[in-house]
């Protein structure tokens, strides 16, 4: 008989409560969660075709090993877990006895929830290669944040007076909803988007600035000079707290709204307008983990932006980006507080990126496949993934190569991809909602929610790196967990609960521990080399390398691009659609069947001066090769710009993007900001990429 | 009236209501699977392009019951007309009468309509559709 129950989606990062109907094994229905005490449901159109995800065809059952060539699905046959373990644990022991714990890079994709029992793995077993997705998606959002300020705090939306979103479209990303926007606008505050597009959050605002891709900083930079020229930033603060504002003031003085409004592509007035809008303090800033720092300036463009919570006096104070102080309990599972890395220096970034180094515990991975292909600096033999993406780098096709000749790989994942196919052992995960989970809710409510299906012969990612470790005989705190049960009662105990007593509650338990977040950390002193606010970076001061400039320099990508002539348009890829999440949902056919896909999204002004209407073919051109795209003609996209989403795979648009066009502070690749040329496809050609 | 309207000023064009219709009426792998819900991009005054929805309005003076030649086309007593699936002929005599291209087609070529399972008025994030 059906029956209907709370349980995770899990599809994306986001983690949202949804009332699952389930009937023989399958999910019959679901339906954002609804009448649960504690709970506030969410689903999207990715979560409503959460059934064909979790029962795709393409998933993975059982363990399975090649004994044959790579590249075909004949050459997998089942193998039994423990043989499977076995096997790895050996390979891995006898690995780093002939060429050294560092031989092994250990990778974690989507999701997020395991990291940090795979980052107990990599540092039980010796290597400093732990690294991640992180390595293109949220870890340099991150590091412009600790050079400004020592940390990275969240926008207090509850209390702000006006809101600033700068690149983030929650209508596609989130669960469509603008009811925080919403809520601001509803107390007088007043919201301001920045953003290329115009998106439904950005018609959805107060004001917004539809600027250029990658010129963030030159913005941020004119913001910061009107509230100095007229006298509108919190001189208070700036004297008592900051360091560096006197250069940070001449450098900003470059910046006239004049000259700014046409780096921009935006009016003076509007420049001005922002400034003056901001001013007095209470301003919370939402930045998407991505956006800004897909540009080969974005650490430097987005310490300008984060540098506007100082300039107006709202920085980790009620209203701005604050440790508010609510009393908040918490699950010990921060995929970020990975186990500190043994041998930093030694790991396979070469010493290339040093200000990642300091500031984030984990390995720059965006150049594996340089280092697979070149065994630069030094061979990587062994690679441990966990839902390795190949499509995620930029020239993918590289790390195909590279996947292809390392000399030993295991893959865990959902879904039999083209990682599998490289892969000498392949392990099936469970989806979210396939494992049992402990939740806590906003208002510290904790729930166990046990899987409505059964897991069949897939496995809980942790339990999978529980196996490795104990086969090895590796040691953390984590690792000498017995098993997935273990796992849940051990991140429970930072809530005071225990899985058994949570077990026996089917309302959920309260949590018993919570602690108070504590704003005005300034005047404690902050995690920078000066303990203040940072205009002018300690830490980017010791290097003098190319744009690792101690102000936020501006430098402007497009100069920095090639050959404008040849390629007019200004490329972003990633810009949300509201059913694709990355590579995941491609093979959904209630997701991927709702457009055409591949597409490019031009302004149909420019889609007409080429020819072009909806629905025609276009070919996109970078010095890399040509790609064909269906055309989306859409008003809100900037005059110039040109929008495609990534992953597809039909055609990847990261093909043409260079592994080489990479910000030199972060690692992260040109994604928003990558010129090309636009052409109507006039006739059947051979299009490729090289 | 029984019907389920969009406020297209609330609208995001998130399709989250065309898939649920989906999730509710069909299972993952049924061929026939189609949405309820139609969606197309219209230029918004907002300035941008962006998808609107919508579904059967079950007028009340409907024009594709007396056009379907088979009289597979019927209405409740609460006013919510229904197509019997068995009946249909697949002739589109139903959308050819329709003022608003609403009928939907499956893959077997039979007609369908909102049956009014509100799920799709669940679902939305952001409170624009509801019955009326």
């Amino acid at each position: 008989m059906a029956e209907t129950k709370l349980a995770v989606c899990g599809l994306c990062s986001q983690g949202c409560l949804i009332d699952a109907t389930v009937e023989n094994d399958r999910i019959v229905s679901v339906m954002k969660a609804q009448n649960h005490p504690h709970v506030k449901g969410a689903l999207c159109v990715k979560g409503a075709a959460l059934k064909q995800y979790v029962h795709h065809p393409d998933r993975l059952t059982q363990p399975l090993k090649r004994v044959g060539p790579k590249g075909s699905r004949s050459s997998y046959v089942p193998v039994r877990w423990d043989e499977a373990i076995s096997a790895i644990a050996q390979r891995l022991l006898r690995a780093r006895e002939e060429s050294g714990a560092k031989s092994c890079v250990f990778f974690a994709g989507h999701p997020k929830w395991f990291r940090r029992a795979l980052g107990d793995l990599a540092a039980a077993y010796g290597s400093p290669n732990y690294g991640s997705e992180s390595s293109c998606c949220n870890r340099a959002h991150g590091m412009a944040w600790d050079l400004v300020y020592g940390c990275n705090l969240r926008p207090d939306i509850a209390h702000c007076r006006n809101l600033l979103i700068w690149s983030n479209n929650p209508a596609y990303s989130r669960d469509g909803s603008l009811a925080q926007l919403r809520s601001v606008q509803k107390r007088g505050g007043k919201v301001i988007v920045v953003d290329p597009r115009v998106t439904p959050t950005a018609a959805a605002a107060d004001l917004h600035l539809q600027i250029y891709p990658g010129t963030d900083g030159a913005l941020a930079l004119a913001v910061a000079n009107v509230l100095i020229q007229e006298n509108l930033y919190d001189r208070e603060f700036i004297e008592n707290y900051c360091v560096g504002f006197d250069a940070f003031r001449a450098y900003a003085a470059q910046f006239p709204p004049e000259r700014t409004a046409a780096i921009c592509g935006v009016s003076e007035e509007i420049i001005v307008r922002f400034a003056r809008e901001i001013a007095g303090g209470g301003l919370s800033i939402l930045i998407s983990s991505c956006s800004i720092v897909h540009c080969v300036n974005g650490v430097q463009n987005e310490r300008a932006v984060i540098m506007l919570s100082a300039l107006t006096g709202s920085f980790d104070r009620p209203g701005g980006n604050c440790s508010a102080p609510t009393e908040k309990a918490a699950l010990n599972d921060n995929h970020q507080k990975l186990a500190q890395r043994p041998d930093i220096d030694a790991d396979i970034s070469g010493g290339a990126y040093p200000v990642w180094q300091a500031l984030v515990n984990e390995a720059q991975c965006i150049r594996l496949a340089d280092v697979i292909l070149t065994q630069q600096p030094y061979p990587v033999r062994n690679l441990i993934s966990f839902g390795l993406n190949p499509q995620m780098w930029p020239q993918p096709q590289r790390m195909l190569e590279a996947l292809e000749k390392v000399e030993f790989f295991v893959v865990t994942d959902l879904f039999w991809n083209e990682a599998c196919e490289r892969a000498d052992y392949v392990l099936p995960a469970c989806t979210a909602i396939e494992r049992d989970q402990v939740v806590l809710t906003p208002d510290n409510h904790l729930f166990y929610l046990p899987s409505p299906l059964t897991p069949g012969d897939k496995l809980p990612d942790v339990e999978i790196m529980l196996r490795l470790a104990h086969a090895m005989d590796l040691h953390s705190e984590i690792l000498d967990l017995t098993d997935f049960d273990a796992y849940l009662d051990y991140i429970l105990a930072t809530a005071g609960v225990s899985l058994a007593e949570l077990k026996a509650a089917p309302e959920g338990l309260p949590a018993r521990v919570t602690k108070a977040g504590k704003p005005y950390s300034y005047e404690r002193g902050l995690k920078t080399p000066s303990g203040k606010v940072e205009f002018v970076s300690g830490l980017l001061s010791r290097y003098d390398r190319e744009g690792y400039a101690a102000l936020p320099e501006f430098r402007d990508w497009r100069a920095l691009a090639g050959d404008r002539a040849r390629y007019p348009f200004l490329l972003v890829s990633g810009g949300r659609r509201p059913q694709l999440f990355h590579s995941c949902t491609y093979r959904v056919p209630w997701l991927s069947g709702l457009e055409a896909h591949p597409m490019v999204f031009l302004h149909p002004d420019d889609a007409a001066r080429l020819g072009l209407a909806a629905g025609d073919a276009a070919d996109v051109s970078t010095p890399l090769g040509t790609m064909r795209f269906t055309v989306f003609a859409d008003i809100g996209v900037k005059p110039g710009v040109v929008h495609i989403y990534h992953d597809d795979p039909g055609g990847n648009i990261n093909r043409l993007i260079g592994s080489d066009w990479l910000d030199p502070i972060s690692g992260f690749p040109g994604f928003r900001s990558t010129i090309c040329a636009v052409e109507k496809a006039n006739a059947p050609q051979e299009v490729d990429s090289k | 009236m029984s019907r389920i309207v969009s406020d297209n000023d609330k609208c995001v064009g998130c399709l989250a209501c065309v898939v649920t219709c989906m999730d509710h009426h069909f299972t993952g792998d049924d061929p026939n699977a189609v949405s309820y819900r139609k969606y197309k991009p219209f230029d918004l005054p907002r300035g941008l392009t962006q998808y609107l929805t919508e579904s059967c309005r079950h007028c009340a003076d409907a024009p594709c019951i007396d056009a379907c030649p088979v009289g597979a086309i019927t209405r409740d007593a609460k006013g919510w007309t229904h197509v019997d699936r068995d009946r249909c002929v697949g002739c589109r005599a139903c959308l050819h009468a329709c003022p608003y291209d609403s009928p939907v087609f499956d893959a077997a070529g039979k007609s369908r309509r909102c049956d009014g399972c509100m799920a799709c008025v669940q679902v939305c994030p952001n409170g624009a559709l509801h019955l009326e």
